[in-house]
């Protein structure tokens, strides 16, 4: 019999007492990845609509603090530095995905992280990899607890749980006590919220930043000795209960220590959404095999219900409205822009119209018997004939990591596209790229990390 | 906690009534199991046994589709249909009451019979526990057969409510939950009629009785992923990725009766089923198992 107390506290053990040394070698590289793959986005995303709206409200309402946010040259509280790091590692909706879930982790619990690491200082490379990838387990293993009503309903997994996940990484690097972690997790828990409802708006990305702030809070109250239930996620009207119908304990604690959720996680090749991801993989096959674009007539795809569900977007009044209409992306990536993110805007397609013309000549149909990351892409040529690709596992999913050259020209090509030179973007990839023996990861706030 | 005990077992009455041409070492498997469960519960003394079957068309027919129907009352009455014996059963009217109270309070809106007719798949298992007839039942049936039905996700809830509802009565019960796994109910025409659309079906319900036996081939794949997240305590994960559609596609419209083993494994979500018996018998068209939870 299993119980539910038990599962929580045998979680937070295996948090508190992870050792890097202890992690095995494909974890390790995925956590490192994941650590470059998620400054990357939050570097690229600093000049975004929501990141810079963020950093006004921060600017009209804070004075100078002690801490920067990643990408962004200004002191702020330590709280701010999590929340505008956050959002702007989420503003392309190009940061990794933890598939069975759907939870974007990485984000707000390096945004947590990074946050202490600026703060209090000679933080290692290796503590914060460790912090990282406990706050990461965690919190993909409290989103697998909830396998049915949790989203379906409407609630945004990285706001409700990747704040659990932050305020176990913030706990790490503050060297908490077990009953201050687990205090600290139930404040998370108390915080936790998000719904879809925003997905295509501004209010997306908010929801990232306030689970890294919020995590980070709640690590730091629970220092101060301020107390919560402590049965925040399993007790009687507690997250479990007011977030889904029936919880699977068991989720928190079956194979830990063997098997791990960073290894489920994905570092996305495209600018969107992953279940985007196989149609714009599959379109690529087939124009990497000799399929022009002038030649498409048109474009069948066959996909799970919910990219028909999440992308099926048609209006153009905003960059979101890019990422969340399927058609679009493929029609952008039909035209060689599938990577490219400064495609990724309301404005880019305006300005081709050969974008929105063939966008008219793709249909969309829903599948029950396609995978989330399974996709039939079918192309008709002016000619009458036909192409077919059958995507059967999408690449940066994982069952199909993405490689470091791959990862290396995504963080390039973001670097790029704000203005900043190759040169300092690959001193910057350098450094992440050797995060685990760096003496001190504040490096990685503000702009210090392309620095010479 | 008043929930002593929790099995799920399938229920083809073909167990029964061609007993004799399943493979000796299989029939036996099975056979033991049923009688190793039905051991265990009378040693478990319970003042009643909660048993959530199904209707497989003769009891509800188009003029009335009940999604669930719990029995309250003083007796249920097995009908006698697919080769079982027409049998009565004493019930539990206290339990019966608070489950049907519990439901209702926790805004599920569950039907309720005082005169509960029960077909093979509440007696066959019966039948092969040898349960004693001193210990009443409360029968719950739901509808597994006659499309649209309820979605596993709501199996699971009525499950948590149930187990939440028992564990604050006095009274010691033990939970038994009987379908599935992989197979396919009907004929290929009975099956092509059971998917015609809600409302279009009731004019030629004469035209395509129910005719067993049963076809279809066993899905061994869906079986043990079935098992495997009752072990694991994944029932909800299971449930978010078998949706119906996926179900009837790869293992047969009967293996929508698993949805009686998802509400037993909500109503216990502590505990982990152990496998008494699976066979996948050809003879009987079903993948059988017996689970016991601990």
């Amino acid at each position: 019999m299993l119980d539910e107390r038990g599962a929580v506290a045998g979680l937070l053990r295996f948090a508190r007492e992870l050792r890097w040394s202890d992690v095995p070698t494909p974890v390790r590289e995925r956590t490192i990845q994941g650590v470059v793959d998620t400054v990357g986005v939050m570097l690229g995303g600093v000049d975004s609509d929501p990141s810079v709206r963020a950093q006004a409200v921060v600017a009209r309402t804070e004075g100078t603090g002690v801490v920067r946010p990643v990408g962004i040259d200004r002191a702020v509280s330590w709280a701010s530095a999590a929340w505008l790091s956050g959002i702007s590692g989420h503003a392309l909706d190009y940061d990794d995905t933890h598939w069975v879930t759907i939870l974007h982790g990485s984000n707000p619990t390096l945004a947590a992280a990074l946050a202490v690491a600026d703060g209090s200082g000679a933080v290692t490379g290796e503590k914060l990899l460790t912090a990282y990838l406990a706050g990461f387990e965690v919190a993909a293993r409290v989103a697998r607890s909830m396998p049915t009503e949790h989203y379906s309903r409407g609630w945004h997994i990285t706001g409700s749980t990747g704040g659990i996940g932050a305020a176990v990484a913030a706990s790490r690097l503050l060297e908490s006590d077990a009953p201050t972690l687990t205090m600290a997790v139930a404040h998370a828990a108390n915080t936790g919220s998000g719904h879809r409802q925003h997905f295509g708006s501004n209010a997306k990305p908010v929801n990232s930043g306030n689970a890294g702030r919020n995590g980070l809070v709640a690590a730091l109250l629970a220092q101060q000795g301020f107390d919560a239930d402590p049965a925040g996620i399993e007790g009687r009207v507690g997250f479990w209960r007011v977030m889904c119908d029936v919880p699977e304990p068991g989720a928190l604690v079956d194979g830990l220590g063997s098997t791990w959720e960073m290894l489920g996680n994905g570092i996305k090749p495209y600018p969107c959404g992953v279940v985007s991801h196989p149609a714009l993989a599959g379109t690529e096959r087939l124009l990497g095999n000799g399929t022009l674009a002038s030649d498409i007539d048109s474009v069948e795809l066959l996909v799970h219900p919910l990219v028909v569900e999440l992308t099926g977007k048609d209006s153009l009044h905003s960059d979101h409205d890019v990422k969340f209409s399927i058609r679009t992306l493929v029609a952008l990536t039909c035209q060689g822009h599938g990577r490219d993110v400064t495609a990724y805007s309301a404005e880019f397609v305006r300005s081709r119209p050969e974008v929105r013309e063939l966008f008219g000549r793709i249909s969309v149909t829903a599948s029950d018997r396609l995978g989330t990351d399974q996709a039939v892409v079918t192309i008709t040529r002016k000619d009458g004939t036909r192409a077919v690709e059958k995507v059967e596992t999408t690449p940066g999913s994982p069952a199909d990591p993405i490689s470091w050259e791959v990862l290396r020209d995504k963080f390039t090509r973001l670097i790029a596209a704000r203005g900043i030179s190759p040169e300092q973007a690959a001193l910057a990839f350098g450094r992440l790229r050797d995060v685990e023996t760096l003496p001190d990861v504040s490096v990685f706030t503000g702009t210090r990390v392309f620095a010479q | 906690m008043t929930v002593v005990g929790a099995y799920c077992g399938s229920h083809g009455a073909i167990m029964m009534t061609r007993e004799a041409d399943a493979p000796r070492r299989q029939r036996d498997s099975i056979y033991s199991a049923f009688a190793r469960v039905g051991a265990e519960i009378a040693a478990l003394e319970p003042d009643a046994v909660l048993i959530i079957g199904t209707d497989h068309g003769r009891i509800y027919t188009w003029d009335l589709v009940p999604s669930f129907v719990l029995g309250v009352g003083d007796q249920a009455q097995g009908i006698g249909e697919a080769g079982t014996p027409e049998v009565t059963w004493p019930m539990h009217g206290d339990v019966a009451r608070a489950v049907l109270t519990g439901a209702l309070t926790q805004n599920i809106d569950m039907s309720y019979s005082e005169v509960m007719r029960i077909d093979h798949s509440f007696v066959t298992p019966m039948l092969l526990m040898g349960l004693d007839k001193s210990i009443p039942i409360v029968p719950l049936m739901s509808n597994c057969n006659a499309p649209p039905i309820p979605s596993p996700v709501r199996y699971l809830r009525i499950g948590q409510v149930i187990g939440e509802t028992l564990e604050a009565l006095p009274q010691r019960v033990v939970l038994i939950g009987t379908g599935g796994l992989s197979h396919w109910v009907g004929d290929p025409a009975r099956r092509e009629f059971l998917r015609r659309p809600a409302g279009t079906r009731w004019r030629d319900a004469d035209k395509h009785a129910m005719v067993l036996p049963d076809t279809g081939p066993i899905n061994g794949e869906f079986d043990n992923e079935l098992l495997s997240a009752l072990r694991d305590g994944r029932a909800a994960q299971f449930a978010a990725d078998w949706p119906e559609e996926r179900i009837e596609a790869e293992a047969g419209n009967g293996a929508q009766e698993i949805r009686n083993w998802l509400l037993v494994a909500a109503a216990v979500p502590r505990w982990r089923a152990q496998v008494l018996s699976y066979e996948q018998v050809g003879q009987w068209l079903t993948g059988s198992a017996i689970v016991s939870f601990t």
